[in-house]
């Protein structure tokens, strides 16, 4: 029967929609497409139709023809092999690295070159069969994600004779680049797959097992007779090391001196600057011929540059004790553990590397304790001695018995024990036998028992003997504070020790406690012999003030009674407390704290209420002490830190408790300075009365008298109290004989802080509670005028600033300002932290919030270092949100004080990259914000000081001179301008560089024209903040520059005019132009030389780095 | 007789000698520099096949040396070369010449471009791509039309080799089309890793020749006329003719690109446009062509090879690209 089928998609309906029967569909035919339009199918199949099925097949359009002339059917198995297959683009063929590919391959030949291309671009997943097709062998190769570069070989170009096919569906494979409309519907029989190719031929391929490529992965070799076999060799390979040329380039740090050595030695300190010599150590080794080395001791600066005939050596391989002639390194190149292995082991050694010929080399060394300053061996002599004065003095020579000073003590008052029977103080001339350890002895010893009966420590009995050794010690003194090494630098420690033990054995025990204590802080660990000293000093020098010795004399130690006796003292002396410091210190370390615990207690109670007689390191070491004794307490230690921590914020360093007297003034030139001051003082005082008078205008004429009062208190700080008690009391007879609170409070309030200079004590702290108190009870004007001036005088309220408006305001600021105010009166500290606490967890804008961290850290110092550290991590974040540069100034500001204050090093520098970056945003910065940044500057300076981060301070001074940078024309300068180039002048002042002389000389210039008096009231803030900055900034200059400057400005100033409210009792404006002054004369800074001052914020930064690293250690247990 | 106006039968007749005093040159020059030989005979190609090449690499890694030298040993005289370092800042004057103030004053907007770039028959181009975009646009019609305007009038330029070189291959846009016009890019990578004592020896050797002011590479082998005269040659061969036939690429191709091979070339390029997105414009696949056949003609005489196709490692636009066809591309055609 023959069919003709109009078009494709009527056949494929036919097919698949079962028209024509499955069985017809099935069975063999012949086919044919015929290029009709559109193309016509042609079937003629032997099965015959049914009329039903030839009805549908009509009604589709299927027609029945009774011939096919002239067109050729091809014959196909079943009538899907007619459908024909439709070709796919390029592009649309996808194929992934999983897809199964079969390659046909009509040249076997060809096989071996596709297999091994598609191995090379990294395919192995290959097998193939080799299949022979009526007497032609084909390949087949199947592939999983065969390379698309293998696949272009198959499609489109049938020069190479090979197809690739896909699987459509189950055992149906279509050539590569077709599709067969049917081929998901096709079946093959079982046990063969149909390979549809682009032509539409069909072929069945029986079903096979593959060969793949890799069939045999591992190649078993037989067994041969190895010609090597491993053998262990008898004897290590010897390699001797040799010295070969190389490190030509580094500096000389050692010579060793061989010929003539002690001639070179001699004819070299002869004519080299002590300077030098204090950069050398030196050590004499005696073999047959004396052997010198000189060594360059650690030191910033590059070692001296020296001419010796003798071998000349560096450090090789950073290893400290190990030297090597310049111009040679070891060969061959080792490790440097290697090295120090087998050249030098010995860390107490120094080793150096002798050559000899051909590069071989000989190790010699000498023990490090050999090697001394090279300026202890060097004594300058006067060939013309001062013999014939000292014959003159010997013969008239006074023997008195020793003379103690007990002015830096507080008044003794009655004193009272508890026990029964009271115990007579030992007699200064008791026969305490305590030998000071000149030399440092091996723990075991520091572990000896304290026994009464040792000789007591070798003092000078021939004054000759002594003014030698006060020589020496001031030979010492003067090396070590012209030596550039920083304090807690491992030379250092050995000064200590040495300077201790001169100033022990010439009786100087309060100097020499104190560099115990130093030796002790700097060393790693608790220094055992150190602390013994430290001990044994303490209690001569107990002995010698009269005080109570913790020594039973009569069992030759510490004894129960001993111990309760002395705790017993309600009113102690310094000397008591600090002999018990050291007690405390030295059982701890000797391990036999047992008497302590017993009276752990009273103990902890003692040093509770006496510690502020203790230097900050003697208190911290007896609370670490203590701690140890409790177990771990680290509690109580974290208390006893935020207490010496608050002492530090408050006080900076005591002079007189935590710095060597040698310290206190560098060059002998402090204590210059200190008297020239104190003689100009009233010279200054009569010439600011006069100042003050000239600009008086309405204000009250009782600002002389409070002037008066301002004076007193550095009269008082001089150590002037004559002077002190007469400017005091002729303020009283002017101010409280008036029946006004104002003045009645306030002349208290400056009594107060006078009382304290007076008795030696910091200006310092909150005013008493009995004060604030009174001042509740005035009524709102007089209190307000009492708050202003608590606002601006930093005598009064030296820390925290109020704001006097806080009542007057209150109806006007909202409940959250108020209460931030509020915050700086509460006392309680658990008050205090609860309140913020709960301001804290109040939802804020970022302006509030900036504002309550301020506070927050502002108060910080009386809350702790916790608390301060979790309001730190908020600085930042909030920093960034923030846009007001007032704001961030001030936040950054408090931020980097408190962290300086804590120790908190990470928050500093993210501290200092904000505030790097709010300046240079700030290039045309607003007058508001250029005050804000003087805040910073002044506080920021400080706080890095503190920490020990002057080149921080150095490069942000350099950001600020950036940033404040004038216009061309001076004259053009805003004053608040000028008042941050003047704080910047004083910056570096501060690091001794004379670079602000230009921007004094124009604030001078400002200043003296009286441009800025012709603003008004304006003017005059302008005026007096102008002259407050001069005066500050005068003060950082040379000290007789200084007091020239100042004399000069208050003869010459003009235009401190006050208007405002309180005139009627005082000037304010008046007021903090002097008072900047004397803050200036009695501040740290200014009766200090820079060295001096950097040696006080030196100090001051090592207190507070063990402090803070002892914390950690306790913390981490 | 001028070397434009040789005949092919002439050229034909000194084909061979032209071919092998050129590969002298190639080898000879090899000798001067260390694991640079692959570098020379792209360049020589390049030449050849009056292409321009960019040469790309870290700076010390003999780029400019390799110009120089090849410069010298072709014996290219000082008024025929030009050579100039581009900056961002570097002015069109600098490269074309500054304008005729004479001419101005008549009226004509004339620049005065002997010993500049329009004049020069070999020009060195470093750090190409950080020219400004009037320079880029100059440069452009230079390479790709070989003419430059005077006046608004273009005239043809003396250009016939040009190397460029740039440490970098900046990835910008506005810089693709520049970059199209150089088919061939090739890594100039550093040696010392692999040939450490011979690139000290041979770098001592060229300190010494240099403070002497010896030039051993000048020997002579070859000149620029035989560079063109090569290019004239293979020109007028793909201008030739298959009598049987009407279409004269097919008769070049079959001549001289076998069907194996092409057909190679052919799943070359469709692998690395596909697989790897390598942008192959129609120009560049025109002109690799003509290059894969310059370069069969000069190191194997024939046809073009299994081999030549290496010739695309040297298509990538990028220095990922750069890389990843300096090793896909030979382990693609199995000759790595």
């Amino acid at each position: 029967m023959l069919l003709r089928f109009p078009d494709l998609d009527t056949l494929l309906l036919t097919i698949t929609s079962g028209i024509v029967p499955f069985d017809v569909v099935t069975t063999a035919a012949a086919m044919v497409a015929v290029a009709e339009e559109p193309i016509a199918y042609w079937v003629r199949c032997e099965a015959s139709l049914s009329a039903v099925v030839m009805s549908e097949l009509r009604s589709v359009g299927v027609t029945s023809p009774a011939t096919a002339e002239g067109i050729e059917l091809r014959s196909v198995q079943c009538w899907m092999e007619g459908v024909p297959v439709e070709q796919v683009g390029l592009e649309q063929i996808t194929h992934s690295d999983k897809t199964p590919v079969l390659f046909r391959l009509g040249d076997v030949s060809k096989l071996p070159e596709l297999i091994n291309e598609m191995l090379r671009l990294g395919n192995d997943r290959q097998a193939f069969r080799v299949c022979g097709e009526e007497g032609e062998t084909t390949a087949i190769l199947r592939v999983i994600g065969p390379p698309y570069y293998t696949l272009l070989r198959a499609l489109g170009n049938d020069a190479e004779g090979i197809a690739a096919f896909v699987e459509a569906s189950a055992r149906v494979w279509v050539e590569l680049g077709c599709r067969h409309p049917l081929a998901e519907m096709i079946q093959p029989a079982a046990g063969e797959q149909l390979l549809i190719e682009r032509d539409g031929t069909w072929r069945s391929l029986p079903e096979h097992p593959f060969r793949d490529v890799y069939e045999l992965l591992t190649f078993q070799l037989p067994s041969r007779p190895s010609a090597l076999s491993a053998v262990e060799l008898r004897e290590r390979i010897s390699v001797p090391l040799r010295l070969m040329r190389g490190g030509e380039d580094q500096p000389t740090e050692m010579w060793v001196l061989t010929n003539n050595a002690k001639q070179q030695v001699e004819q070299f300190v002869q004519t080299t600057s002590d300077e030098v010599l204090t950069r050398l150590s030196f050590a004499v080794a005696v073999e047959d011929d004396p052997t010198i080395l000189i060594r360059v001791r650690p030191g910033r600066s590059a070692p001296p540059v020296l001419v010796f005939d003798g071998l000349q050596c560096r450090p090789y391989l950073r290893i400290p004790n190990l030297f090597l002639p310049i111009g040679h390194r070891v060969h061959p190149p080792l490790r440097r553990d290697v090295v120090k292995r087998m050249l030098a082991p010995n860390d107490g050694q120094v080793v150096w590397i002798e050559p000899r010929s051909d590069g071989r080399f000989a190790p010699r060394s000498v023990d490090e304790t050999m090697l001394r300053p090279l300026t202890d061996w060097v004594d300058y002599v006067l060939d013309e001695h001062h013999e014939a004065l000292d014959a003159w003095r010997q013969s008239h020579r006074c023997e008195f018995d020793d003379f103690i000073c007990r002015d830096d003590q507080p008044s003794k008052k009655k004193r009272s024990t508890v026990t029964s029977e009271p115990t007579p103080r030992e007699p200064a001339t008791t026969s305490a036998t305590i030998e000071p350890q000149t030399e440092r002895k091996p723990d075991a010893a520091a572990k000896e028992r304290i026994s009464p009966q040792r000789p007591r420590p070798q003092r000078p009995t021939v004054p000759h003997e002594r003014r030698q050794l006060e020589e020496k010690l001031q030979g010492l003194e003067v090396a070590f504070k012209g030596s550039e090494l920083p304090l807690d630098h491992s030379d250092r420690f050995d000064q200590w020790r040495t300077l201790a033990d001169l100033n022990s054995r010439l009786g100087r025990l309060s100097e020499a406690s104190l560099l115990r204590l130093h030796e002790i802080w700097e060393a790693d660990g608790t220094a055992p012999d150190a602390v013994v000293s430290w001990f044994q000093n303490e209690l001569e020098a107990a002995r010698q003030h009269g005080a109570m010795v913790i020594i039973d004399e009569q069992e030759g130690d510490v004894t129960d009674l001993s111990l309760s006796r002395l705790l017993s003292v309600e009113s102690p002396t310094p000397a008591e407390v600090s002999e018990l410091a050291a007690y405390l210190t030295f059982a701890t370390v000797r391990g036999s704290t047992g008497l302590l615990e017993r009276q752990r207690g009273r103990v902890h109670r003692y040093f509770l209420q006496n510690e502020t007689m203790l230097s900050s390191r003697s208190c911290w070491l007896s609370w670490c002490s203590l701690a140890q004794m409790s177990g771990g307490d680290s509690l109580a230690l974290a208390r006893a830190r935020d207490r010496l921590l608050a002492r530090l914020h408050q006080n900076g360093v005591i002079r007189e408790l935590d710095v060597p007297a040698f310290l206190r003034s560098a060059g002998g030139k402090g204590d210059g300075r200190f008297g020239v001051v104190r003689d100009r003082l009233a010279a200054l005082h009569a010439c600011v009365q006069r100042f003050a008078r000239r600009n008086l205008r309405l204000s009250s004429q009782m600002t002389l008298h409070y002037i008066d009062l301002l004076f007193a208190l550095t009269a008082a700080r001089m150590g002037e109290s004559q002077k002190c008690r007469e400017l005091s009391e002729s303020a009283r007879l002017a101010l409280c004989l008036v029946p006004d609170p104002v003045h009645g409070w306030l002349w208290r309030a400056f009594m107060h802080r006078t009382s304290q200079a007076e008795q030696g004590l910091p200006v310092d702290g909150p005013l008493p509670k009995s004060f604030i108190v009174q001042l509740q009870g005035l009524d709102k004007l007089q209190r307000y005028k009492v708050d202003r001036l608590r606002q601006h005088s930093s005598v009064l309220e030296p820390h925290e600033t109020l704001d006097p408006y806080r009542d007057w305001r209150s109806h006007r600021i909202g409940e959250f300002d108020r209460e931030v105010t509020g915050l700086f009166d509460v006392t309680n500290r658990n008050k205090l932290l609860s309140s913020l606490k709960a301001l804290f967890a109040a939802p804020l804008a970022d302006d509030d919030r900036a504002k309550l961290l301020t506070a927050a850290l502002e108060l910080s110092p009386r809350l702790g270092e916790k608390f301060a550290v979790k309001i730190l991590e908020q600085v930042v974040p909030l920093d960034r949100k923030l846009k007001d540069p007032v704001a961030r100034a001030g936040l950054l500001e408090h931020g980097l004080e408190m962290a300086a204050h804590f120790d908190q090093r990470e928050h500093v520098t993210p501290l200092l990259d904000r505030l790097r970056g709010l300046l240079h945003q700030q290039s045309d910065a607003e007058i508001k914000t250029l005050e804000a940044l003087e805040c910073v500057l002044q506080q920021s300076s400080r706080g890095l000081r503190r920490l020990g981060m002057r080149d921080e301070l150095a490069q942000l001074l350099e950001q600020f001179a950036d940033v404040v940078n004038p216009s061309d024309d001076p004259a053009m300068i805003e004053p608040e301008r000028l008042r941050v180039m003047l704080r910047l002048a004083a910056g570096w002042f501060t690091f001794g560089q004379n670079r602000g002389w230009v921007e004094i000389d124009q604030a001078r210039d400002l200043l003296f024209s009286g441009d800025l008096m012709g603003e008004g009231h304006v003017g005059a803030h302008k005026q007096t903040r102008l002259a407050c900055a001069y005066i500050a900034a005068v003060g950082e200059a040379p000290l007789e520059d200084a007091l020239a400057r100042w004399e000069e400005m208050f003869d010459h100033l003009n235009g401190i005019h006050d208007a405002s409210t309180v005139n009627t009792h005082y000037s304010l404006k008046l007021l903090d132009v002097v008072e900047t002054l004397v803050m200036t004369i009695t501040g740290e800074g200014f009766t200090v030389d820079k060295t001096t001052q950097r040696w006080f914020d030196d100090e001051e930064y090592l207190i507070r780095r063990r402090i803070h690293r002892d914390m950690r250690r306790m913390v981490a247990g | 007789m001028s070397h434009e106006d040789s005949t092919y039968a002439e050229l034909r007749e000194q084909a061979d000698e032209l071919r092998s005093r050129i590969n002298r040159f190639r080898t000879s020059l090899g000798r001067y520099f260390v694991q640079k030989q692959e570098l020379i005979d792209l360049m020589t190609i390049a030449a050849v096949a009056q292409e321009p090449l960019l040469l790309v690499g870290p700076p010390g890694t003999a780029k400019s040396d390799l110009v120089l030298k090849f410069r010298d040993a072709a014996g290219i005289p000082e008024e025929d070369y030009f050579e100039y370092m581009l900056t961002r800042f570097t002015e069109p004057s600098e490269i074309v010449g500054p304008i005729d103030i004479k001419e101005l004053r008549d009226g004509r907007y004339v620049r005065r471009e002997q010993g500049k770039l329009p004049t020069a028959r070999m020009a060195f181009l470093d750090e190409i791509f950080k020219s400004n975009s009037a320079i880029l646009n100059i440069l452009l019609t230079i390479i790709n039309e070989r003419k430059f305007y005077q006046d608004g009038k273009p005239q043809p330029v003396a250009l016939r080799v040009l190397f460029a070189a740039t440490n970098e291959v900046p990835e910008q846009a506005e810089l693709s089309a520049l970059k199209d016009r150089f088919t061939l890019k090739a890594m100039s990578n550093s040696v010392q890793n692999e040939h450490f004592t011979a690139l000290i020896d041979a770098g001592l050797a060229g300190e010494v020749h240099r403070s002497f002011n010896q030039r051993p590479w000048c020997e002579g082998h070859c000149t620029l006329v035989d560079f063109v005269n090569a290019n004239r040659y293979l020109t007028q061969q793909f201008a030739r003719r298959d009598p049987a036939r009407d279409d004269a690429g097919s008769a070049d191709r079959r001549l001289f690109f076998p069907d194996p091979v092409f057909r190679e070339f052919e799943r070359l390029v469709k692998t690395l446009v596909r697989e790897d997105r390598i942008f192959i414009s129609d120009r560049k696949l025109v002109k690799l062509y003509k290059l894969l056949r310059v370069r069969a003609w000069l190191l194997s005489g024939g046809t073009v090879s299994h081999d030549d196709l290496r010739l695309l490692t040297y298509l990538g636009e990028t220095h990922q690209e750069m890389q990843l066809l300096a090793e896909k591309v030979p382990r693609l055609i199995g000759i790595s």
